[in-house]
């Protein structure tokens, strides 16, 4: 089913955890239709019982919520929605479910979503980033088993296509792989679509052919955001492009943004993402130039629906 | 074998030489045929790259969590990230947040020499 007009939040900007960083880009919340958060960004540790703290500054986003009348969606970071289905993981997300019943009963996302992979391994070692996943049967219905439990509090779930810098498998079958959870999991998919720039450029994939095998009807939202370029010393040979979301939203990624745009058929929203601490106070003006061209593009998207 | 997968990929990630380990564990664990190819398969550089990656965010997350530390870092920036990398070696990775590595950290002072290192230039 075609998701409607009404359905359609519009135009998101996420918002950092740091509140130095949220007064920076105060000024841009006007030209937001709706707001993204990581609950993760907002945590200030753990009680002795293991039971995540939330910060007590989370009001100040309570309070632009109930002022602005906006909604919120979450794109969490640890969830861990990959981790193979044993005891020891099971006792973590609880946890993290806890938490996000939480956020939930103070947010009412509209939709929540987490990154494909995972981050805590079965004997307990963290990641720190979500590592990848085998493109097996197996994989495919643990991600459906951790998604159904996040269902359970947030009606509308999904993943976000992760960048990886190895792959457990064809690097251009990650597309199937996106395909066959969402059929499985019937959960939505949030397109990154400087994940797929990255991912293309460190796997010398073609992004056109790459988007040709992604099933476009199960995006929710798309994320546009920029990133940068490994250490040149780190690694002999050439840099890997990475995830970091801290730069401007480079030409290819606008590109991408355009051609997928009119093929997400159910989107409900598009989202400007720069991660906490990245932005610069002379930066502002281009955030707002980059929110105002993605808004040109969905209203484009709305006019031709 | 979803589970061997991830332990194999965890424990050879926070290796100081992640595709040896990898080649190592792969070995000896309880694997299908198709995921003992899947891990001989896996790209070598973006292996190293994302170890490096690793290591760095936990390495910002002990001087976030204890910024006193950073004085000790810009005066002897070698001698801390040998301190580091041996901390690095002996404390697996299993704690959440910043001020607990950090609390982490400072009992692997505590606990070893580096202990007399750290005690002697604060």
């Amino acid at each position: 089913m075609r998701t409607t007009m009404t359905d359609r939040l519009g135009v998101g900007l996420f918002l950092p955890g740091s509140l130095d960083h949220l007064d920076r880009i105060e000024s841009l919340f006007t030209q937001a239709d709706f707001f993204e958060i990581s609950p993760e960004t907002f945590l200030g540790g753990q009680n002795k019982d293991g039971e995540l703290i939330i910060r007590p500054d989370l009001e100040r986003l309570e309070q632009l919520k109930s002022q602005s009348g906006k909604p919120f969606v979450a794109h969490g970071l640890q969830y861990s929605i990959g981790s193979a289905l044993t005891q020891e993981v099971d006792r973590y997300s609880e946890q993290w479910l806890a938490m996000i019943a939480e956020f939930h009963r103070r947010f009412d996302f509209a939709w929540y979503t987490d990154h494909l992979g995972f981050s805590v391994s079965p004997e307990g070692l963290h990641t720190l980033l979500p590592l990848p996943l085998p493109h097996t049967q197996e994989a495919v219905e643990t991600v459906g088993n951790r998604l159904d439990r996040l269902r359970r509090i947030v009606p509308r779930v999904g993943f976000e296509n992760s960048v990886f810098y190895f792959t457990l498998g064809n690097p251009l079958e990650e597309a199937d792989f996106y395909n066959r959870i969402c059929e499985h999991a019937h959960c939505h998919l949030l397109l990154d679509t400087h994940n797929i720039y990255t991912h293309c450029k460190n796997f010398s994939l073609d992004p056109l052919e790459f988007c040709e095998r992604i099933d476009c009807r199960n995006v929710v939202e798309l994320h546009v955001s920029g990133g940068s370029e490994s250490e040149p010393d780190w690694l002999e040979g050439p840099t890997f492009r990475l995830d970091s979301h801290d730069g401007p939203v480079p030409d290819e990624v606008w590109s991408l943004v355009e051609t997928l745009l009119p093929r997400c058929h159910n989107i409900r929203g598009a989202a400007l993402e720069r991660l906490d601490g990245t932005v610069e106070p002379h930066e502002v003006p281009q955030l707002a130039e980059e929110l105002g061209r993605l808004r040109e593009l969905w209203e484009g998207l709305v006019k031709n629906a | 074998m979803l589970e061997s997968l991830q332990n194999i990929l965890a424990q050879s990630l926070y290796h100081p030489d992640s595709q040896k380990k990898l080649v190592e564990l792969s070995v000896s664990a309880d694997l299908t045929q198709e995921e003992r190819l899947l891990l001989a398969r896996v790209q070598p550089r973006g292996l190293r790259l994302t170890h490096l990656l690793l290591m760095n965010l936990r390495f910002e997350r002990v001087l976030k969590g204890r910024p006193d530390l950073e004085s000790w870092f810009e005066s002897d920036p070698k001698g801390f990230v040998e301190v580091f990398r041996k901390y690095n070696e002996s404390a697996p990775p299993t704690v959440l947040f910043a001020g607990q590595e950090a609390k982490q950290f400072s009992k692997f002072l505590e606990q070893n020499s580096a202990g007399k290192i750290v005690g002697s230039e604060e």
